[in-house]
């Protein structure tokens, strides 16, 4: 048996500009499989765990599920704000217990900045449990140039409690949109809690305002006069959602939209489910051609071999053996495919995590495969030994005369 | 012999009535009990005189005063004690409320399908707040599900506010 490897090994080796370009396209293919079921795979675990607590997200008339997407993960921007003034007016519905309001638009080092007010620490949970500081505490509400950092945002850069830091305009890649006049200062560090909250800077509304007002004097404005993102809203009974959405909805001067979060987000999801599933098919059709390309480059090549073939046989290996030959050269191909291509997988992920996790505040992370990505190596390697049998058959019929006689002329 | 077949019937006979009385422990009610029977009369007699209004324009400002009049007294519906604090089994819809997509996210269960989603919502006495057990179900909008446990009514601290449903999930299984 381990003569038998050692001999594949060697064949391999004599072909092996041939055999290299196979085993590269497998593992091209491989690789796209793996990376799409890695990016369904931790797509879903970073919209699973999302925000708790909340009833009600309010915005500007338009889409639910935009609506989720940038008031929560941040995602997209909204086609247009909401006017303070209908934050009293919301107060005024009776089961409204509070209000958190939300302002997006500004950005530390590409990390989303949260206009908000020091309410959204107590009344905002991650997986039903309510946020907490590792170190530090809420900014005030009061106080001017204070900010709170989410876990990822600290570690990343290894903000302390007190750091100064400056936030730009927008994305912050272009000339001048670096608010480098105000610079902030940290007041605390939450812990980490899987959610979108974990890539957030938190800054109170009032400095969000005085930021875009380019006043530098401490002014505080008038809540009312604010444009906001977005209303987080919490009710005294939950099940009152649907009365409280429609009397917001009913808001006539304002163009209001209440969307009840949980309902977005599962509408969100059948929409991705089939795109999803799109691109499974396509990369296992891909896979299925590779393994299709293993075999007919197998198939042609043993046209070549004859003689090989007949050597082996010449000195004294059975047809079986030839057989099981061929089939032990496919595996190899294929695992070594398979090994490479993983590994390809996991250069890329490393060099782009970071970007991902910016960009789509989608943590996609490398490390060993999932029960899914073994089940799919498994199921590429016994389609390739399936498909093997065809040049094994093959080599098994090549006639002992066919390779050691001259041709005949 | 004889007295073996007996014996043989009567410990089948007994394990039925055991089973019987296990399944029984949660009393599997409907929907229309959980209405006040004056109210849900008073529902009816309103729903004739909407009859009357049938022929009437969506536009009309009457419509929609009487609409927004109706929607009121639905938000506002009053709940049965009937089956307060008593262990119950019911089938409805999920409509969820947490973007969590988590076992432990809280869900409202409605009588019907695409209620508040697609169609107007229904009256608050027709609409039940769960709380899952630690070991919950991974439901999504508009699942069919039992649902066990303890109905219990939610008040709120000050006066003025209506009482609605809660149930303190036992068991939370997909409808089949």
């Amino acid at each position: 048996m381990r003569y038998w490897i050692w001999l594949a090994l060697q064949s391999a080796i004599s072909r092996k500009g041939a055999l290299l370009i196979i085993v590269f396209s497998t593992a091209i293919s491989v690789a796209l499989l793996l990376a799409v079921l890695k990016v369904r795979d931790d797509t879903k675990i970073s919209f699973t765990n999302a925000i708790s607590g909340v009833d009600l997200i309010v915005g500007s008339k338009g889409s639910p599920t935009e609506l989720i997407l940038y008031s929560v993960f941040h995602i997209g921007r909204p086609t247009s704000l909401i006017s303070g003034k209908s934050i009293s007016e919301i107060q005024k519905i009776n089961q409204v217990k509070w209000i958190v309001p939300i302002q997006l638009g500004d950005t530390y080092r590409s990390y989303p900045v949260v206009g908000t007010n020091a309410y959204f620490f107590d009344s905002i949970k991650a997986q039903n449990r309510s946020l907490t500081f590792t170190t530090g505490q809420a900014f005030s509400d009061q106080k001017d140039h204070e900010l709170v950092l989410g876990a990822n945002v600290a570690k990343q850069y290894k903000h302390r409690i007190a750091d100064r830091i400056t936030l730009s305009h927008g994305t912050g890649k272009g000339p001048a949109q670096d608010h480098a006049d105000s610079p902030f200062v940290i007041t605390g560090i939450l812990a980490a809690t899987g959610t979108p909250i974990d890539n957030s800077v938190f800054i109170s509304i009032q400095s969000f305002n005085n930021l875009h007002d380019g006043s530098k004097n401490l002014q505080f404005a008038q809540l009312d006069s604010a444009q906001y993102t977005a209303f987080f809203i919490g009710l005294q009974q939950r099940s009152a959602v649907f009365s409280v959405r429609r009397q917001i909805d009913a808001l006539k001067s304002f163009a209001l939209m209440a969307i009840m979060p949980g309902v977005a987000l599962d509408e969100l999801w059948q929409t991705m489910e089939i795109a999803e599933n799109a691109l499974i098919l396509v990369s296992l059709g891909v896979v299925l051609t590779s393994i299709f390309g293993i075999i007919s480059a197998l198939m042609v090549s043993l046209e070549a071999r004859g003689r090989e073939i007949a050597t082996l046989r010449a000195i004294g290996a059975r047809p079986s053996q030839i057989f099981f030959f061929i089939i032990w050269e496919t595996f190899m191909i294929s695992l070594a495919g398979i090994v490479f291509g993983w590994a390809l997988l996991q250069a890329t992920l490393l060099v782009f995590s970071d970007w991902f996790m910016k960009e789509w505040g989608i943590l996609i992370q490398s490390g060993l495969p999932s029960q899914n990505d073994v089940l799919a190596i498994l199921s590429i390697l016994t389609i390739a030994l399936l498909c093997s049998t065809l040049p094994a058959i093959k080599a098994y019929r090549l006639a002992l005369h066919e390779g050691l006689n001259p041709p005949s002329i | 012999m004889k007295k073996l077949i007996v014996l043989g019937l009567s410990i089948c006979l007994y394990g039925f009535l055991a089973q019987n009385s296990l399944a029984k422990t949660y009393k599997e009610i409907f929907w229309e009990e959980l209405m006040p029977p004056d109210w849900a009369k008073q529902i009816e007699k309103d729903f004739t005189k909407m009859k009357q209004f049938e022929s009437m324009d969506d536009s009309d400002p009457k419509t929609d005063s009487l609409y927004s009049k109706l929607r009121k007294q639905w938000d506002e519906a009053p709940i049965s004690k009937k089956y307060i604090g008593k262990p119950i089994r019911i089938a409805g819809y999920v409509v969820p409320l947490d973007a969590d997509r988590s076992k432990i996210r809280e869900f409202l269960i409605v009588p019907y399908f695409g209620a508040c989603i697609h169609t107007p919502p229904p009256p608050a006495n027709q609409i039940i707040l769960v709380i899952p057990p630690a070991s919950g179900l991974k439901v999504k909008s508009m699942d069919p599900v039992w649902v066990e446990g303890i109905l219990t009514e939610s008040r709120l601290n000050n006066d003025m506010g209506v009482s609605a449903y809660q149930l303190n999930a036992a068991k939370i299984a997909p409808y089949k």
